[in-house]
């Protein structure tokens, strides 16, 4: 992957304007708690996994299929890198936000360690942006930020949300607990940021596993699918 | 002449229907190759094949590696990405930027200035390793841009590029091609070198080849 194909791909997933506008409200929101209540910055860092869900969300195979990516990809024997600089392109705004929310959290926190730099932070925020990433490849810009949506919305419409919020809270340190609260982890990541226990060490790698093998799929998908023209002869 | 591209016996099919069976092509360096042949005939997805964008079942691409960086392919107007600006795109590729349609979104131009648009950027400096692939790159064309074409195929040639093209207008692929090869159901029908023909008669005579080409697997 070149310089050109580097830059190519970050004109190509240009984030919108609105998600741009998101972003910033979400930084400004951070910078704004620092100085009202510099304790807890949880919101947005959960808005942010939110955003990120959307942002991460790029798409392929439509944009493949239209013919968008030709000149990146004729004549490159393997596609592997630019998959991952597809992956890397799409969760970079997500990622830049998230940085900036950790450096005001640092200043402004009174010199804690700052969440998002955390273990258990980094890895809600990487599985987030590997899942929707991942998720997105086979389908347009959004859509997996859309599919979750839909799956939180439905646990909170059923009263589920809180069942595994309490049951990640409830899991103890052990094997079993592990699994246990893995199950939410997965299934509504914002969970390890809202709140405030640090899961097990195993349970961090767990969800980091999660998410190399979602940007493998995705990876896999991008490398080996030939995506056909839409009005191929 | 260097052989720049070469395909052996390369066959492809889209679910249960065969799109290219046996297709074998060379083209040179300083060659022009046109490809002619009626819809369906294979002539996009032996390109693609070409370009390594889509994988042959069976058959060989092999393409000198010192070209893959200079593999350059345009299958027209509709693959640019409409929402991206006309001067942030020209910039990507080096071009210069054109002041008076810059700040408008591709989406919005012609179909012929999009056209246009692609074609400058895969014949931008063309040099000798080149290898141009190019899929109906008259489509939307006015008669100067069209003749803005044949000029840059000219210069292809002139640095010892490659380029293989498409096209279903046989009165242009007359006048820049040096051979055309003729597809019909996804098999090469024949094979016409035009160097050896006058200016003035080599359209009739791919016309006629074309003909006697769609009747090979009728």
């Amino acid at each position: 992957m070149t310089d050109v194909d580097a830059r190519a791909l970050s004109v190509l997933l240009r984030p919108s304007a609105a998600m741009l506008s998101a972003m910033l409200a979400l930084v400004a929101w951070a910078g704004y708690l620092t100085v009202t209540a510099p304790d807890d910055l949880r919101g947005p860092y959960v808005v942010l996994l939110l955003c990120q869900s959307f942002a991460a969300s790029t798409g392929y195979a439509p944009r493949a299929r239209r013919g968008h990516f030709d000149q990146l990809l004729a004549g490159h024997p393997s596609r592997l890198r630019f998959a991952v600089t597809h992956a890397l392109t799409s969760a970079a705004l997500g990622g830049l936000s998230w940085a900036a929310i950790s450096v005001i959290d640092a200043l402004g926190g009174g010199g804690h360690w700052p969440l998002g730099f955390t273990p258990k932070g980094a890895a809600a925020f990487i599985y987030i942006s590997a899942l929707a990433w991942a998720a997105s490849v086979p389908f347009s810009r959004y859509s997996a930020g859309v599919a979750w949506l839909i799956v939180a919305i439905g646990l909170a419409g059923s009263g589920r949300l809180i069942a595994l919020r309490n049951d990640y809270v409830a899991a103890s340190g052990t094997w079993a607990g592990m699994w246990h609260a893995l199950g939410p982890v997965l299934l509504f990541p914002p969970v390890m940021v809202g709140e405030p226990s640090t899961p097990s060490v195993g349970l961090i790698a767990l969800v980091i596993t999660a998410a190399a093998a979602a940007l493998l799929t995705g990876v896999f998908f991008v490398a080996h699918y030939d995506v056909p023209l839409e009005d191929v002869e | 002449m260097t052989t720049r591209c070469t395909l052996t016996e390369v066959s492809k099919k889209y679910g249960r229907q065969w799109a290219l069976q046996r297709v074998t092509l060379r083209a040179a360096s300083g060659e022009i190759v046109g490809l002619v042949g009626p819809n369906g005939a294979g002539k996009t997805t032996l390109l693609r094949i070409a370009a390594r964008l889509v994988r042959q079942h069976a058959g060989a691409v092999d393409i000198p590696p010192g070209s893959f960086g200079s593999l350059r392919y345009f299958a027209g107007e509709r693959t640019l990405p409409p929402d991206v600006r006309v001067s942030r795109w020209r910039r990507l590729w080096s071009l210069a930027v054109d002041q008076h349609a810059g700040w408008k979104r591709i989406a919005t131009l012609s179909r012929g200035m999009r056209q246009r648009l692609g074609l400058e950027v895969v014949l931008w400096r063309p040099h000798s390793a080149a290898l141009i692939l190019l899929d109906e790159p008259w489509e939307g064309l006015d008669p100067d841009a069209s003749a803005w074409l044949a000029a840059q195929l000219e210069e292809v040639r002139l640095a010892g590029g490659t380029a293989i093209v498409s096209s279903h207008r046989i009165h242009d692929l007359a006048a820049v091609c040096d051979r055309c090869v003729f597809m019909n159901k996804g098999r090469v029908t024949s094979e016409v070198d035009v160097r050896s023909s006058l200016p003035a008669t080599r359209a009739a005579v791919l016309y006629e080849a074309f003909e006697q080409s769609k009747k090979v697997h009728e």
